[in-house]
């Protein structure tokens, strides 16, 4: 996966990484080290992990943190007044999708990122159903584009619901890995 | 205060006890909500620092929902119901009591106000019967529906405990009479937050 996605960076912009659901932990740590690797500067949405394990986590695998900005969109959902962190801005749920966007444009604005990692649309579909969700991943990829930033989306690979949107998806971007 | 590193076994009972008071009013409280039966499994009580929770409530290799709260006031804890999707959405099905039967695969904004209702309810009625049991004021949080994956969960638990707090680490298991609505009570407190609740029962019982 990571040959693919490495050599595939270079030339193309958009990405969903389908991802069994026993390897997503250390696949999502195995991505962002890809991408620590391939950028100077990514902006990790996160709707899945809580921020301090995360970076725990990352630090552990040895990436660099200081490459690294955060859209947390599940902290608050534990700690409502998390400690404030100048490499993170956070939304109050993961799904509340208009706040999650105006943090995607802040993000562009205040960190520059060349790269954007999107953890994971799975969790979006709890709460949103696939129309919804289709029309979220097009305005951003749409926003990501015309900025010049590459974006990284994962989702589970398993279920009907994931399967459909693999199918959708895979007509917006321009590669859809999938893990075996 | 002495930091608690060990309790007794008439502790460790104690404690096993009431949270089986607990779950035991919560179940009461959604049996009603559902006008079924639930049945509860045994719980499995361990105590551990937090940094080994994730060992006993990780292998989750699925997606859950999960209502989620934490204790504020007279505990330092955090208590989580764990449901597959479509179980969440049976819950709120039976919850709902015959509102639409349009297939739904997700949670919707109404769903989300519901889960939480639920969760306000079910948390209510098992701090309640502690609050009760040991005389003592406990608050929670509002709260919130999350949906985890994985070593997520034991995250939850232990936001904002030491990785080397000893913890009070409870999983009952539930399921209802139709089988359409099976989940998990998650529990953790922090053994430091329960020392007072215990000195009670001790005096309670003439044991001081």
């Amino acid at each position: 996966m990571n040959a693919s996605l490495n050599d595939a960076l270079g030339s193309k912009k958009t990405f969903l990484i389908a991802v069994p659901t026993q390897k997503y932990p250390e696949v999502s740590l195995d991505l962002a080290s890809t991408l620590d690797h391939k950028f100077s500067r990514i902006a990790y949405i996160s709707l899945n992990k809580l921020i301090t394990p995360l970076k725990r986590s990352l630090q552990g695998k040895g990436i660099n943190m200081n490459k690294f900005f955060f859209i947390d969109g599940i902290t608050k959902t534990a700690i409502p007044n998390p400690p404030e962190d100048p490499n993170s801005i956070f939304i109050p749920e993961p799904n509340d999708l208009t706040k999650l966007s105006i943090a995607i444009t802040k993000t562009m604005q205040n960190f520059d990122p060349d790269c954007f990692f999107f953890d994971s649309l799975s969790t979006l579909m709890v709460y949103e159903d696939m129309n919804i969700i289709i029309q979220f991943v097009h305005s951003i990829v749409n926003k990501i584009n015309a900025y010049g930033a590459k974006i990284v989306f994962t989702c589970l690979a398993e279920g009907e619901k994931e399967a459909q949107l693999i199918r959708d998806l895979s007509l917006i971007l321009d590669m859809v890995i999938r893990v075996e | 205060m002495a930091e608690i590193n060990e309790l007794s076994s008439f502790e460790i009972d104690a404690l096993k006890e009431t949270a089986n008071i607990g779950t035991g009013n919560a179940s009461i409280a959604l049996s009603a909500l559902l006008n079924q039966k639930v049945l509860l499994t045994l719980p499995e009580t361990n105590i551990i620092n937090a940094e080994e929770v994730s060992k006993k409530i990780s292998g989750q290799n699925q997606s859950l929902v999960g209502i989620y709260t934490k204790a504020k006031e007279g505990l330092d804890g955090n208590i989580l119901l764990l449901f597959p999707i479509t179980d969440a959405l049976n819950l709120i099905e039976n919850v709902r009591k015959g509102g639409s039967t349009e297939k739904k695969d997700s949670l919707s904004g109404e769903d989300l106000i519901i889960m939480k209702k639920l969760g306000a309810v079910l948390c209510s009625a098992y701090l309640t019967s502690l609050a009760k049991f040991f005389e003592q004021r406990i608050i929670f949080q509002q709260p919130n529906v999350i949906s985890v994956l994985g070593d997520s969960i034991a995250d939850f638990m232990i936001s904002q405990i030491g990785d080397k707090e000893k913890v009070l680490l409870i999983t009952v298991g539930f399921n209802t009479e139709s089988k359409k609505v099976n989940g998990d009570f998650v529990l953790l407190f922090t053994l430091s937050s329960l020392n007072p609740l215990l000195q009670k029962l001790k005096q309670k019982m003439g044991m001081n």
